[in-house]
Parts: structure tokens; C-alpha cells; sequence
């Protein structure tokens, strides 16, 4: 398990965590969300133990992972850059790798680079942007290690090359007990991949949930009434969203669907019918009160 | 798919260390090639000159020198240039092994690895070590190896001692190459170490790379020159005869540029071991210092000029210092101590205020280019303005106080007994040159201390005699503590007052270190290594007296017992008195030169002694052999010309001097019948001696065979004015004889004055 608690990470003029507190499952797929230079990146490097906290205590398995090589034996870092394996060809990665990650498997490392089709001997400099991503997402899911560090996973992939990485981290969640924690400003792929989710804004963490309560919890109903609504007319929830639109009034609400539409019921309204809210749709409406402008968020 | 067990060893120290060094592998071959042109290849190149000298009589002579002059100047250029590349590949090692220290790329990669701090930083320093140190010593062991199998040819000790062309330039290869071989390695650790402290307190390439070779040139530089602004202006260091560049102290460690100038220059590394020691805990804290610092570094400033608070600031002032260093050796020299200028007097002629601005101009150019390198905002301004100012002004400050405080006490230090191991004085005065056997602490410190507290200073009157006093203080760990004092009147008695209450004459190194003809040799033994001495008796010796030549120009040689000449001699010495020789200095003493030849070896060596006008046992020894001694000073005139100033502008008619002379291309003309500059006649002139009005004067003799004329300021003999000025020389004589110039007779005094 992952515990993050009071975190601060400043350097220079800039705050870029700002005492965050975060407590992250094992097995958990987790999604950390923010727009550019929000500190996503920064957590995950803290995560890994590249950076030091300036202050407040990172935890994983109730351990330190500064400085900590048991520790970070267990942690595999895929970071979004793979400048640094230029002059690398696959073959010289598997043996770096597997010099140090006690747990890397050179059977899946060779299954998976067959399936995917990657030259061996060729130096990653000659690879294209998603054949890269490839090779080190190979790598670090050969490493069979318990927490998987990926930062923008899918940045600048297109679909094909999104789905066979996606294919091969599923695989890996299903066959080990892995946590995974995603960085992403892409909903979408969060929404798809990941069973939790964090957003980080002014290097603070305004949102953190599991991803079916919150889409279980907030609501959006359409309704035609014969006369206009306000949030004053549905006193029993809590109303975040109220809109009319030609005889139809939207509203959005938390409290799950049965209270809401309860709610609504007790107006009589002429017709009604509940709407499934996207993820976005959730943080746009969600967010607003904290003054968090959700268009950052890719879908 | 089942997960693989996590029972699997982990990895270590040693697999991080054999992943970097394989890191380094082409690097390291590079360095391998290029430490081969420092010694294997002249030791290779040595080895077959010494070779075909050895085997002269069927050696190609052409191809004989042109095989020396390859080993001692084109070897040493490639030697010096295998050097430099080597230090920049070891360079790029050293940035590829810290890679994530300057490369952001990196950063993730590595610092993400499932290793410690502790195993990355010794795996990468353990590996750039040796990368780096095993080319280097394989180098330097393959140039033992091979001078000690030169040394070990058949013939090879025959060969030095023929003493011809070949063979010693063959010895002075083999000589130069043991000599640099301990700073070769030395050198070589102190530029890594400090080259690691360095980079990590850096987070950019650039710097990363300009930096350590920048402080190799300011380091240095700043020690240098600061330690010649404390010879120059504090009392009791700094030297009549200039200042010894180099000679810096213990504090040479600082730098490899200063250590080998300390100690190739002047101690002897193999003088001082300690040295070595207090080295050794200088790197050592170099090397901690790089773990801590690269312990606490934030892996978020990769990518800045430098990752510690105070760095920038820091490096800024060392370049401010060498700067400042530099220009302030020449404003504040005229504050020397001892009211001598350096040798370079010239420098000192420009007014102070073209020092000052020079000073200022490069400090502010030096200070611009660091803050740009470094990373620092000029946009604030005023912050950058007050920085620059209070830079400048504490370097300055600094080297001031060098200079305020008498070298930070040093003017005033006297080594404590108990450190000290001898005490030796050396001074000349007149024509007497004292350089003494171990004094008793006790009086020597009395007289230092009267010397410091009174802190007489060198004389601007050219006329007063003085005397160059050099004490030194050997301490017992090898150490040596030397003070200089130019001291006149009443000090020079004292002085030999000093002499004379410990031994006098004959305890001096000048008669008291060779008691009889023999010498001590050693033979070993080279199966166990034993040494043995012998002593061994010349089986001849010839003695030889200054300024007697035979009719072809030789030195004549005259054959009598050494042994009791050399008796005759310390006897003599041993009755001088204090009034002797203290009233005498200004009388020339004569040298006597006794040549021994030793058996088996053709090896001559000779010892040369000083004979005063009242050694008289050695004077009747050496008549009864036919050696004629002094025989210059049977004059039978002399006279005194006074020389008229400014030398190039005199009256023909009055009174004229070889010097007039010598400078006055028309007189010449006159005089000698060419207008042409001649050395030989100049250098006669020079010698002159000054009255208390400064008035100058040439002091003229006349004797059986020559005109002859001296100086009596600097110790220098009488010189006989070449034959082919004979007749210029009578010109002023006769002159001198007919105007009011000052005419003494001096035929008859054993002493000038």
C-alpha cells in the first residue's frame, strides 16, 4: 500500500506539492489526473525515489523509498521520455534490466517482444515514438516488480499502438498483483483503465475517489415541467447543475439516481428520464465549486 | 502465468559497479592508447638510443642524434600531449560515470535503479577510478619496468661512466624519467579527486566541464601570486635576488600545478614524506565531501549551473582572487619589506593607478563571464553591482592583509625549539662568504629576535655595505624555515662575532666538512641487497690556483700531499681571529682547487677552499711546492678615477673610466679605435664602488703585467683588463696621474679600506 501523507515538494520559487495526502491500495489501478505542471510527474518521481520530499512522509508497505534499494527493487518507473535509451538496442536493455530487478522475467520479456514484433539488435534511436513506448513498457512490465510507475502512458500514440499497450498492461495486472498508477490529463484513458482516481490542482489533491462511486453518486436527469425550476424546488439534494433548454429543464445532482429522481418526482413532471454522465462530465460540473477549469482535461 | 519467486538475490554494490565499468569500456580503451605515448613509448624510444649508443662504434651517427634529439625534446612533446589528452578523456569519464549528475535525461533512468546512494556513488567512483588509474598505472609500471631493465643491460654502468655525449644524455633520460615518475601518479589522483568534488557540486554540462580546468588555472594561480605578495612585503621572506616562484609551502597541496612546482622545484617530495600524508587526508576529504554532497543534491536541479546555494559565489571569488592576486603583487610591492625591489623593478615603474584599472577592467570581465556560466541574473542589477564590489573588495582585502600582517605572522615566527632539528646561517660580505655548520639554537634566535624586533631594512645608499643573511631552521619532520635579512653596519659585526664564539672559520661548510682526501663509497651487494663502506684514498691529486695559467691558456697543475695541504688549511683556519676577518672582508681572498683521482674508476672529483693573505702554514706550504699565491696584489700603483655622470656624456680630458668608455661610442672610437660595443670591456667597467655622496668610482691598479681593475661593493675580484685595451687603460691612467682626481697609493696596504 501506498501512503502519502502531508507531502510538500518546493524548489527554487516553486511549491510543486503542497501537502498532499493520498492513500493508494494494492492491486488498485489508479488514475492521477492534472493538467500540464501540475506535479503529477513530480509524485511519481517522489514515488519511485528519484526525488526526496521536501517534507511530510511517502510510504509504501509502511517503508521509506528514498534511498531504499529493497524498496525500490519492488517499484518499476516508465518514464514519458525515452531519450535515454537511444543508444540502447532491446537485447542491452534486457540484460541491464535484469541485472538489477531480481524478479524480471526473461520469458515474458521474449514472448512479448515477439508478439509486438520489436527488432532486438536495433538501437531504440531508430524506432518510431510508439515502438519506443513498446520496448519500455515491455521492460518495466518483464520486470514483474509490484508497483508500476507510468507517466502519460499514451502521449502522442495513436490507436493501434494505445490498444497493444493497453493489451499488455492488462495482461500484467491480471496475471500479478500489480498496482499501477497512471499519470495522465487524459480522462478517457483513465476512465477506461483505472478503478480510482486522483486529481491534482495547485499542488493539492481535490479529488480522490473510486471512479463507481462517484459515477454512481452524481446524476443528471432531464425533465419537462410546466413551470421553471430552481434548486430552491428540490431542497432534498444537493443540486449542481440546473439548466432549461426549450421545455426541458437538465438538472445535476448528487445523492444517486433513486434520491434524485425521487426528488424530481415530487414536482410532477410531465416526463423524465436519467441521463449517464461521462467522466468528464462529472469533473466539469464537480470541479467548478473549487475553481477548477476542467477544459485542461483532455477526453 | 505464475509470478517469479522475489527469493532471487538482489542486486549490489558490485553489479552496479560492473554495469558502469562496462559503461566505460571504449573510453578506457582510448585512455590505454593514449597513456601508451607517455612512458611506454619514450622508455621505448630511451631504450633504443641507449641502445645504439651503447654500440657507437657501429652506430650511424646521423641516425644517433637524430634518435636523441627525439628523446629529449619530440618525445617529450608527444609525452606532454599523450598527457593532456589523457586528462581530457579522463574528464569525459568521470562526467559519462556521474552522468545523472549533469545530464537530465539520465536522471530518471538512474536515479530510479533499486540501488543506494552509497553503492551508485562508490560503484561510479570506484569505476571512473578505474577506467582512469589502470591505464595510467600499467603506463606508468612499464616505464619502471623498463628503466630498471636499461639499468640492468650488461655495460650499462661502463657506459655513464665514460661520461661522453651519449651516455649522458642516455642518464639524464633515465634520471628525468625516475624523477617525474611519483608526480605522474600523484598529480594525476589530485586532479580526479578534485575534478569529483567539483562536478558534484554542479548540475550543467557546460560547467560541469569548464569548471574543473578553470580552477586548475585560478587555484594555482591565486596561490602563487598571493604567496609572492607575502615574499615580497613580509619582513625576513623575501629574497634580494628575487622572489622563488613555486615555493609556497604545505599549502601546494591545494593544487597539482602548485604541487609540482613546490615540490619538482624545491623541496624534494622524498625530503618531506609527511607531505604525502597530509595529501592523502586531502583527497580523502575531497572524496567524502563529493558523497555528501552528491547525498543532499536535489535530483530536480539537474540542469542548473550549480546545485549547492553559495557554489557560484564561491567559484566567482576564487577566479576574482587569482585576478585580484595578480595586480595587487604589483601595488603593493612597493611596500616591500625590505625597501628591495623584485627583479621585475621594470613592472613597478607604471603608476600604481594602470594596476588598479587593469585590476578592475578584468575583474569585472572575469566576474561577468562566471555570473553567465553560472547561471546568475543580471537583470538585478543592484544586487549584481553590490556583489561584484564586495567581491573585488575582499579580495583585495585579502591580499592587503597578506601584506598588513607581515604574512599573517610570519615576518615575526621563529620555529620553537623542540621543532627544530638545525640551525644554519649563511651570509656573505665583502669577499667573505659564510655558510655555517649547525649553530646553537639559543644564540641564533636571540640574534633573530633582536633582527625582527629592530627590523633594520636594506639601505638605499648604494654606497653602504650590506650583507645577504640567510637563516635557516631545518625542523625534524624534513621542514624548512628560511628568512633572509640584508643588514648593514653594526649587524654584520655581530654576526661575526657569532661565527666567531662558535667555532669561527673552521667550523663553517667552507673548511670544516672535509677532513682528509678519502671518500666514502658505497657498494651492493645485488643479491641481498646490502650496503657496505668503503673508503677509498686518491691515488693522485693535483691542485690548481685561481688565475694561474699556463702559456696555452691552461690552469696549471701542481702535485703535492693533499692531505697535509688540506691540514695546513684547517689549521690556518682554525687561528683566524674575529679582527681578521671582520677587518679583511673587502681583502680578496684567493681560491685553491685540490683535484683527487680515485683508483679503478677514472672518476675525478675536486674540493675548492678559500685562502686568505694570513693563512700562513698554507701560504709556506704551497711556496715549497712552487704555488704561488696572491700574486696579483703586488701592485706597484693604483689609483682611484672618479666617473663623471651621466656616463655617456663626459669630457674628454678629465677624468675618464673604462666605463666612459665602454658607453660612449666616441670615446671608444678614440680610445680602443672601434666604435663597436665590447662585452669584455664592459663587463671591466662595471665594477665601481660608490662614495657616501654617491659619488662613483673605479678603483685602477697597475701591476707588473696588467692594468687591472676591481670592485669592492659586490665581492667580485680584481679583473684584468683585456691586452687589446692596454692602451685605453694607460690613456686614463696617465690621465688620472696629470688631473685632481683622487690618487692613492695602494701598493704597499694589504687592505682597500
Amino acid at each position: 500500500m501506498i501512503e502519502i501523507k502531508d507531502c510538500v515538494m518546493a524548489y527554487n520559487d516553486t511549491v510543486a506539492l503542497d501537502g498532499i495526502s493520498l492513500t493508494i491500495p494494492d492491486g488498485c489501478s489508479y488514475g492521477l489526473l492534472g493538467a500540464n505542471a501540475a506535479g503529477k510527474s513530480t509524485l511519481m518521481k517522489i514515488l519511485c525515489g528519484i526525488y526526496k520530499q521536501t517534507s511530510g512522509s511517502v510510504k509504501i508497505d509502511g517503508m521509506d523509498v528514498y534511498d531504499n534499494a529493497e524498496m525500490k527493487s519492488k517499484i518499476f518507473f516508465i518514464d514519458d521520455e525515452t531519450i535515454q535509451f537511444s543508444s540502447m538496442t532491446l537485447k542491452e536493455m534486457k540484460k541491464y534490466y535484469s541485472a538489477f530487478y531480481p524478479d524480471f522475467s526473461s520469458e515474458l520479456f521474449d514472448r512479448l517482444v515477439a508478439t509486438v514484433g520489436l527488432p532486438t539488435d536495433r538501437k531504440l534511436h531508430t524506432f518510431s515514438k510508439g515502438m519506443k513506448r513498446q520496448a519500455v513498457m515491455i521492460c518495466g512490465v518483464s520486470c514483474r516488480t509490484r508497483y508500476l510507475l507510468i507517466d502519460e502512458a499514451f502521449d502522442g500514440l495513436d490507436q493501434t499502438m494505445r490498444s497493444i499497450i493497453k493489451k499488455i498492461l492488462i495482461d500484467a495486472m491480471l496475471d500479478n498483483e500489480l498496482t499501477v498508477i497512471f499519470s495522465s490529463h487524459n480522462l478517457g484513458e483513465i476512465d477506461e483503465f483505472c478503478d480510482r482516481a486522483g486529481l491534482l490542482y495547485n499542488g493539492k489533491v481535490v479529488f480522490d475517489r473510486e471512479l463507481d462511486d462517484v459515477e454512481s453518486d452524481i446524476v443528471k436527469i432531464r425533465a419537462a415541467f410546466d413551470r421553471d425550476i430552481t434548486a430552491d424546488d428540490l431542497p432534498d439534494i444537493e443540486i449542481l447543475h440546473i439548466e432549461k433548454s426549450g421545455s426541458l429543464t437538465e438538472i445535476i445532482a448528487k445523492g444517486g439516481t433513486a434520491k434524485v429522481r425521487t426528488a424530481a418526482e415530487k414536482l410532477s413532471p410531465k416526463f423524465m428520464d436519467d441521463i449517464r454522465l461521462s467522466l468528464k462530465e462529472i469533473f466539469i460540473y464537480e470541479m467548478e465549486g473549487v475553481g477548477y477549469d476542467s477544459s485542461k482535461l483532455d477526453d | 502465468m505464475t509470478a517469479q519467486s522475489s527469493t532471487t538475490k538482489r542486486p549490489g554494490f558490485l553489479t552496479y559497479f560492473l554495469y558502469r565499468l562496462g559503461k566505460l569500456k571504449f573510453l578506457t580503451a582510448i585512455l590505454v592508447l593514449l597513456e601508451f605515448f607517455t612512458y611506454p613509448f619514450y622508455m621505448i624510444m630511451l631504450d633504443r638510443y641507449t641502445a645504439m649508443a651503447m654500440d657507437a662504434e657501429h652506430a650511424d651517427e646521423n641516425m644517433l642524434e637524430t634518435m636523441r634529439v627525439l628523446v629529449h625534446s619530440f618525445n617529450w612533446y608527444i609525452f606532454a600531449a599523450a598527457v593532456l589528452g589523457a586528462a581530457i578523456v579522463s574528464l569525459i569519464i568521470m562526467l559519462s560515470a556521474f552522468r545523472y549528475l549533469h545530464f537530465k535525461k539520465y536522471v530518471n533512468m538512474d536515479l530510479s535503479l533499486p540501488v543506494t546512494h552509497r553503492q551508485r556513488f562508490f560503484g561510479d567512483m570506484l569505476a571512473s577510478f578505474t577506467s582512469i588509474f589502470v591505464p595510467h598505472l600499467l603506463s606508468a609500471l612499464t616505464g619502471l619496468a623498463m628503466i630498471a631493465k636499461i639499468r640492468s643491460i650488461d655495460g650499462y654502468e661502463q657506459f655513464i661512466n665514460d661520461s661522453n655525449y651519449h651516455s649522458s644524455s642516455s642518464e639524464l633520460g633515465l634520471y628525468v624519467a625516475e624523477h617525474i615518475l611519483p608526480y605522474f601518479i600523484i598529480v594525476y589522483l589530485m586532479l580526479y579527486f578534485m575534478t569529483l568534488f567539483i562536478i558534484s557540486t554542479t548540475g550543467k554540462r557546460v560547467t560541469a566541464i569548464m569548471l574543473p580546468i578553470v580552477m586548475q588555472i585560478a587555484i594555482p594561480m591565486a596561490i602563487l601570486f598571493i604567496n609572492v605578495i607575502a615574499q615580497s612585503t613580509t619582513y625576513g621572506t623575501e629574497s634580494l635576488y628575487g622572489v622563488r616562484f613555486g615555493d609556497v609551502g604545505p599549502v601546494a597541496i591545494l593544487s597539482p600545478v602548485t604541487f609540482m612546482l613546490q615540490y619538482m622545484g624545491y623541496s624534494g617530495i622524498e625530503n618531506q614524506p609527511w607531505v604525502l600524508i597530509v595529501l592523502a587526508v586531502y583527497l580523502a576529504a575531497l572524496c567524502i565531501g563529493s558523497y555528501f554532497i552528491q547525498k543532499h543534491r536535489r535530483a530536480e536541479r539537474t540542469g542548473e549551473a550549480f546545485v549547492l546555494r553559495y557554489a557560484r559565489h564561491t567559484y566567482t571569488a576564487i577566479c576574482v582572487l587569482a585576478v585580484t592576486s595578480y595586480f595587487w603583487w604589483a601595488i603593493l610591492c612597493p611596500l616591500a619589506a625590505q625597501g628591495t625591489y623584485l627583479f621585475m623593478k621594470s613592472g613597478y615603474e607604471t603608476p600604481v593607478i594602470f594596476h588598479i584599472s587593469a585590476w578592475l577592467f578584468l575583474s569585472l570581465v572575469v566576474f561577468v563571464v562566471a555570473e553567465l556560466v553560472g547561471g546568475g541574473k543580471l537583470k538585478k542589477l543592484p544586487f549584481t553591482v553590490i556583489r561584484f564590489v564586495a567581491t573585488t573588495a575582499g579580495c583585495a582585502a585579502l591580499c592587503t592583509a597578506v601584506s598588513l600582517t607581515d604574512g599573517f605572522g610570519a615576518g615575526s615566527y621563529i620555529p620553537p625549539a623542540d621543532e627544530v632539528k638545525n640551525v644554519y646561517v649563511h651570509f656573505n660580505y665583502g669577499y667573505d662568504y659564510f655558510n655555517t655548520n649547525d649553530l646553537p639554537y639559543d644564540e641564533i634566535t636571540e640574534f633573530h629576535k633582536k633582527i625582527i624586533s629592530e627590523r633594520p631594512l636594506k639601505s638605499n645608499n648604494i654606497s653602504d655595505k650590506y650583507t645577504d643573511l640567510m637563516i635557516q631552521y631545518i625542523g625534524e619532520n624534513g621542514t624548512v624555515c628560511s628568512r633572509r635579512y640584508a643588514l648593514t653596519g653594526e649587524y654584520i659585526r655581530e654576526l661575526y662575532e657569532l661565527i666567531f664564539r662558535n667555532g669561527g672559520l673552521a667550523s663553517t661548510n667552507n673548511y670544516g666538512t672535509v677532513p682528509n682526501s678519502s671518500r666514502s663509497v658505497w657498494e651492493v651487494d645485488v643479491k641481498t641487497g646490502k650496503q657496505t663502506e668503503i673508503i677509498e684514498y686518491p691515488t693522485d691529486t693535483y691542485v690548481n690556483v685561481q688565475n694561474d695559467f699556463d702559456e696555452n691558456g691552461g690552469m696549471i697543475k701542481y702535485r703535492l700531499p693533499a692531505d697535509d695541504l688540506i691540514a695546513a688549511i684547517r689549521a690556518d683556519a682554525s687561528d683566524v681571529t674575529f679582527e681578521q676577518m671582520y677587518l679583511s672582508a673587502y681583502a680578496a681572498p684567493e681560491d685553491i682547487i685540490i683535484n683527487y683521482i680515485y683508483p679503478g674508476k677514472n672518476d675525478e672529483s675536486f674540493n675548492s677552499y678559500k685562502i686568505y693573505p694570513f693563512f700562513k702554514r698554507t701560504l709556506t706550504l704551497l711556496e715549497n711546492y712552487g704555488v704561488k699565491m696572491f700574486r696579483t696584489q703586488q701592485y706597484h700603483d693604483a689609483f682611484i678615477i672618479k666617473v663623471t655622470e651621466p656616463r655617456w656624456r663626459v669630457e674628454v680630458g678629465n677624468s675618464i673610466s673604462i666605463s666612459d668608455i665602454a658607453y660612449n661610442s666616441e670615446l671608444r672610437r678614440i680610445a680602443v679605435g672601434s666604435a663597436e660595443y665590447d662585452s669584455a670591456l664592459a663587463m671591466s667597467a662595471e665594477r665601481s664602488f660608490y662614495s657616501e655622496s654617491g659619488e662613483r668610482y673605479i678603483l685602477m691598479l697597475v701591476s707588473e703585467n696588467a692594468y687591472i681593475t676591481g670592485d669592492t661593493t659586490s665581492g667580485y675580484k680584481y679583473l684584468t683588463i683585456p691586452e687589446q685595451y692596454t692602451e685605453a687603460a694607460a690613456m686614463i691612467y696617465n690621465n688620472a696621474q696629470t688631473d685632481e682626481t683622487a690618487h692613492e697609493n695602494l701598493a704597499a696596504s694589504g687592505s682597500i679600506f
